[in-house]
């Protein structure tokens, strides 16, 4: 029993690992997406002010 | 809350419950090892779509993202991308190297119990062949819309007084390019698109219309001209020359996108009822699919939720993605829910306006077709000693009667009128350099700008 407990745990891991990992990683394309989109409204903010100065 | 509640929540009376046991748990195992790993590398299997998914999703959040500060963030954007792809290679590695480690467990348990495994139905083969099923059907519902569409321009060549043959849907398949939505090539005469939209089918499917040598059969067209397609030709490379000439694609581009949206726009309520006319199996058999897999899906809850409640117990994905600590019953109740709405999402009824989803391309190749169509009518409207409105409508039809025969001697009309340039110059400006990251957005912008203002004046 203990020996089938060991191989269970083992499956388990493997697959626990990947899931979590994937997981984690897809959070960060993600984060990595919504970093650009931050800075394109930063940017738009930017200009915005940067007209409002001007006039 | 203990395995046993977790077991009872499972019980609805009628079905003995699945129940995987942990690793570590003092209780009996009552799951075969072989059967852990098929669902593990099942769920593996889905986990691979969820991983393309997720890089489509943030790829498609960049590329779609509507900014007029790309020029600037130029850098910044190229960055993200290649992160993003980097990170989908991550990914790929790590559930092949899970599969494969999984793969092998699986066949060392299997050459000590083999007899028994034998008697054991394969649970990932109702998977695989659902999954098998679904891409027969996706492709069917492909084919009948490339052809309903077809049958559209058809209509719309015919009141210009135009004749067009030829069977897309025997040419179309799905393409895995992250950039392009569709594409025609005029070598192979095959249509590649991303996914079921109408739009991208009328829109390459007017390339395969306007390839008016490959629809006659002829295959010899001059010793330098290697393809040609409505008013674009590729020409072999001159000596010296890196890459072979793709001349008037701008122009050529233009005129397709503004005719597909006006084919698609006039006919954008009968599609879907022409796919189901020309087709009615499609729909009960979507719904169908989707109901077995849904059932799947469910199944293979109740063995991963205990595992997945565990996993929340622990609080590793309570930090990572900042959810709130439920109970059992309530993970189970969102993970249920999760599940109705994915698949109600899948009913062809839902799924279909998938189709009419409009995406839109060459905005700016259409604004200097626009100025060039202005310039031409108003021309018209002396020549003829008609209204505005009339020249424009019969100026617009003849540029589309020029396309779809492949007149290119219709150009020369516009050389005489706009000007002896203006083509030379709106063939040197190409949106693909933009996207093959060769010219910046900003530099691609200012000359189509530049170009529009020289129309104009």
């Amino acid at each position: 029993m203990t020996k089938e407990l060991d191989k269970n745990k083992e499956i388990d891991d493997i697959y626990q690992k990947a899931r979590e990992e994937v997981a984690d990683l897809g959070f960060r394309q993600r984060e990595i997406a919504i970093s650009y989109l931050k800075k394109i409204e930063q940017k738009k903010i930017n200009d915005l002010r940067e007209l409002l100065s001007k006039s | 809350m203990t395995s046993e509640k977790s077991q009872n929540f499972f019980k609805d009376g009628k079905e003995k419950p699945i129940v995987t046991k942990f690793s570590g748990e003092k209780n009996e195992i009552t799951e075969s090892l072989p059967v852990k790993i098929e669902n593990y590398l099942n769920s593996l299997n889905k986990l691979k779509d969820e991983s393309r998914l997720d890089t489509t999703e943030a790829l498609d959040l960049i590329m779609d993202s509507k900014d007029d500060h790309s020029s600037a963030l130029f850098y910044e954007k190229k960055e993200a991308i290649n992160e993003i792809k980097k990170l989908d290679g991550e990914k790929i590695v790590l559930i092949t190297d899970s599969e494969k480690a999984l793969q092998d467990k699986h066949k060392e348990y299997v050459d000590i119990k083999k007899p028994w495994l034998d008697a054991e139905p394969s649970k990932s083969i109702d998977y695989e062949s659902l999954m098998q099923e679904k891409e027969i059907l996706k492709y069917r519902e492909l084919k009948v819309l490339a052809a309903v569409s077809y049958k559209k321009i058809k209509d719309h060549a015919a009141s210009l007084g135009v004749e067009i043959s030829g069977l897309p849907e025997e040419k179309i398949s799905y393409t895995g390019d992250y950039l392009n939505s569709g594409v025609y090539n005029t070598d192979s005469d095959d249509i590649k698109v991303k996914s079921n939209s109408a739009k991208v089918i009328i829109h390459e499917e007017l390339h395969f219309a306007g390839a008016v040598d490959n629809r006659e059969g002829r295959k010899h067209m001059g010793e330098n001209r290697l393809s040609k397609s409505g008013f674009g030709s590729v020409w072999k490379a001159k000596e010296g020359e890196a890459k072979n000439r793709d001349l008037l694609r701008s122009l050529n581009e233009a005129v397709t996108e503004k005719m597909a949206g006006e084919i698609f726009n006039n006919n954008k309520e009968s599609i879907i009822s022409d796919v189901i006319k020309a087709d009615p199996e499609i729909a009960k058999l979507n719904d169908e699919l989707v109901e077995k897999e849904k059932a799947l899906a469910l199944a293979n809850l109740e063995r991963y939720l205990p595992d997945k409640y565990k996993t929340f117990q622990e609080n590793v994905f309570i930090q990572k993605f900042e959810m709130e600590k439920l109970s059992f019953e309530e993970l189970a109740a969102e993970e249920k829910q999760k599940i109705e709405s994915k698949f109600n999402s899948e009913m062809f009824d839902v799924r279909n306006q998938e189709m009419l989803r409009e995406k839109n391309g060459y905005n700016n190749e259409i604004r200097v077709l626009d100025a060039i169509l202005e310039k031409l009518s108003q021309a018209r409207t002396g020549q003829e000693n008609i209204s505005l409105d009339e020249a424009r409508n019969k100026e617009w039809q003849d540029m589309q009667r020029a396309y779809l025969r492949g007149e290119t001697i219709y150009l020369r009309r516009i050389e005489k009128i706009v000007g002896p340039n203006v083509l030379r110059e709106f063939s040197a400006i190409d949106l693909k350099k933009v996207k093959r990251e060769e010219e910046t957005a900003e530099s691609y912008q200012k000359k189509i700008n530049d170009l529009i203002g020289r129309i104009n004046n």
